[in-house]
């Protein structure tokens, strides 16, 4: 043995023993970048929609999360957390930490369990590396939406599905139940990704293990009882959705965009090479999977089939009713295809693992760079509340031309102030009217400026998240 | 056999980073218009007449240019808008002939142009309609005194000079930044270390005197 892998081969005794302290401190590191983007007060739509429902009581949000298209799990816990930290001023911020708290765990969770199955020091950093960099966790991951807490769900319900075949020990089957149950509770298409699980674990036991498909049985029945309570809802939202739905419809071109949506970036063909690395882990895990039959990798094959089947479905239904599956609804899944990913480039030698390891983390450099853009620099939000704190008085209202985002306006403007340009009293206006201009929509006439004796005032250009405006300042003449 | 292939893995590795940087086959585009501006239509441009807008591009290489063009109707399926790209000394360095059946009054209409010019040098680009038909063509400028985008200057029609700019698309690629080229380059590292440990697996040749 040469001095070189010497060295080498001691670093790595060296890394092997503090493994467990190298995939905490990356899940930390990982939780701090995510941290990082969360200081800012911009909400898209769905976010406001989120601030908004929580400002019900529980009931509310129940009754309101049944009326919209998504289960309640989350609305609860984001309400609980408004509860427990009871601040105006930092809301949005105590609600970004909710939802980056279930990605900490997952990749806290998901990457100690990966070291521990392999006994190597940097599948776990894999596991972890390729969550935080090769998807896009770094825009869902701090987004004031359930899809983070949906993989949280989903991964421990995969992980713990493996657990209770492998041990069969009651506990595991237990958690197997909960977390199915609350994959169920958060999303849709967590629920798809829950019953995937469900038919895998099935399928294997059917095969291996026969004796314990009881225990399978019993577990699924009483998951189906916990769920009970929501499944009529559930039919209710599938009758509202399948009459009228705003996702289009499904085509080659969309089923494409779904891969360019979790893995690209602005880095050109990044879905390309990250799909090339999956795929050659996937052939890797394959090898390892004829040649020693080990039951890890037969796990790596479905933890890849879940959000593949996931998908598959969503798709497969849209075709067969009306379109109901979008990109982003696979989100949850990928904790699972992070698994598949470690768990296949587990059995390649340990210094490619390292590289791999430095792929990663140059296109997590990128999608950092470009999380800071989108929460950071592209947004008008600073400038525009700003200008309203400064002019905006009690009797004046602002006015705006895009009906869809009074949900966003209503975030930042008191709802009382806030009128419809098609409802506005000019007849009896006490104020001066601040006027955001949304392209392309409806225009004040000259002639009902001219009629009332108004003013008005081009202020420049300022917006919300994904909503760019001009401000008018509109007022009496004098 | 094995060193070959080490050898192979390694020239493909090493081609195809170079054809990141500098030859520059991946290009991030940047597109330079007019914006949100106003619109009259100025020219005609067909029946002989033509319109002529200098320009000084703002990237090396111009992937592809949009014009606008304004009419009632083409009748003639066979008219073609002629459009050609001079330098300072008036030599063309592009020309191309478009359909002019694709083009939707005024909208943009894209056509890849693929050139390489001098950055800072002033160019100009000429636009004219051959038709059989007496239908009126006219090319979409800006509002008098707006000349954007940045790379416009004077905008010629039938050599008189106008105080608009023409609507256009200027779409540069360029190369890709630092952090573009170490994603490129760490990825095609990645797939000749994976050629390397495949290559490093691969049976050895059994001696003659096995047998």
């Amino acid at each position: 043995m040469t001095k070189l892998s010497l060295l080498a081969s001691r670093i790595y005794q060296k890394l092997n023993r503090h493994a467990r302290a190298l995939v905490i401190t990356a899940s930390l590191l990982v939780t701090a970048l995510l941290i990082s983007l969360c200081f800012n007060n911009n909400v898209h739509t769905d976010e406001a929609f989120t601030m908004n429902l929580i400002q019900n009581n529980f009931q509310g949000i129940i009754e309101g999360t049944a009326g919209d298209v998504h289960p309640p799990l989350y609305y609860i816990i984001a309400k609980i957390a408004a509860l427990l930290f009871p601040t105006q001023t930092y809301r949005l911020l105590v609600q970004k930490i909710v939802v980056i708290i279930p990605v900490t765990l997952t990749l806290l969770g998901g990457g100690l369990w990966v070291q521990r199955k392999t006994q190597k020091p940097f599948p776990g950093l894999l596991f972890i590396a390729s969550l935080s960099f090769l998807v896009c966790t770094m825009e869902y991951g701090v987004q004031v939406r359930m899809y983070s807490w949906g993989l949280f769900f989903v991964t421990f319900c995969g992980l713990e599905a493996y657990e209770a075949y492998m041990t069969g020990k009651l506990r595991h089957w237990i958690f197997f139940a909960v977390w199915g149950v609350g994959t169920a509770y958060t999303h849709y298409f967590s629920f798809v990704s829950a019953v995937v699980i469900c038919g895998l674990l099935f399928v294997a036991l059917l095969i291996w293990k026969r004796k314990q498909l009881l225990r399978w049985l019993i577990t699924v029945v009483l998951m189906f009882i916990a769920y009970l309570p929501w499944f009529l809802v559930l039919l209710g939202q599938f009758q509202a959705v399948n009459t009228s739905y705003w996702i289009p419809e499904i085509t080659g071109e969309t089923i494409l965009s779904y891969f360019t949506w979790a893995f690209g970036t602005d880095v050109q063909y990044t879905t390309v090479m990250t799909m090339i690395l999956l795929v050659a882990g996937g052939v890797i895990g394959l090898i390892s999977l004829v040649r020693e039959r080990d039951s890890l990798d037969v796990f790596s094959v479905f933890c890849w089939l879940v959000p593949f089947l996931t998908c598959a479905g969503g798709v497969i239904v849209s075709w067969i009713f009306s379109p109901i599956y979008y990109s982003r609804y696979v989100y949850p899944a990928l904790g699972l295809l992070c698994v598949f990913f470690a768990l296949s480039w587990s059995h390649a030698e340990n210094w490619y693992q390292l590289v791999l390891l430095f792929f990663c983390c140059t296109i997590g450099v990128e999608r950092y760079r470009e999380a800071i853009d989108q929460e950071y620099l592209e947004l008008n939000t600073d400038l525009t509340m700003a200008y309203l704190e400064e002019h905006l008085q009690q009797e004046d209202i602002v006015v705006y031309n895009f009906s869809t985002y009074r949900l966003i306006y209503e975030y930042y403007v008191d709802s009382d102030q806030l009128v419809d340009l098609q409802d506005v009293d000019w007849e009896n206006l006490e104020g001066d009217i601040y006027f955001f201009y949304t392209y392309n929509c409806e225009q004040i006439s000259q002639s009902t400026l001219d009629a009332y004796g108004l003013v008005m005032e081009d202020e420049g250009e300022m917006g919300v998240e994904q909503n760019d405006f001009i401000m008018y300042h509109v007022y009496k003449a004098e | 056999m094995k060193k070959i292939l080490y050898l192979l893995a390694g020239a493909v590795c090493v081609i195809c980073m170079l054809l990141i940087f500098p030859v520059g086959v991946i290009r991030a585009s940047v597109e330079s218009h007019n914006g949100a501006d106003g619109r009259i239509s100025v020219g005609p441009v067909s029946g002989g007449a033509y319109a002529e807008q200098y320009f000084i591009p703002q990237f090396r290489y111009i992937q592809e240019m949009a014009i606008a063009l304004t009419f009632d109707e083409i009748s003639d399926e066979d008219a073609v808008i002629l459009f050609a790209i001079r330098d300072s000394a008036g030599e063309e360095v592009f020309s191309t002939s478009l359909s002019a059946a694709e083009f939707t009054s005024g909208s943009y209409y894209y056509f890849p142009v693929g050139i390489f010019l001098k950055k800072g040098q002033q160019y100009s680009w000429t636009v004219t309609a051959e038709s059989s038909s007496a239908e009126q063509i006219s090319l979409l400028a800006t509002s008098p005194d707006v000349i954007t985008p940045v790379e416009n200057s004077l905008l010629y029609c039938n050599g008189e000079l106008t105080s608009s700019a023409a609507v256009v698309d200027y779409v540069y690629g360029i190369l890709p930044g630092k952090g573009h080229i170490l994603i490129y380059d760490s990825f095609f590292a990645t797939m000749f270390l994976l050629a390397v440990m495949g290559i490093r697996h691969l049976p050895e040749k059994k001696k003659a005197s096995a047998f």
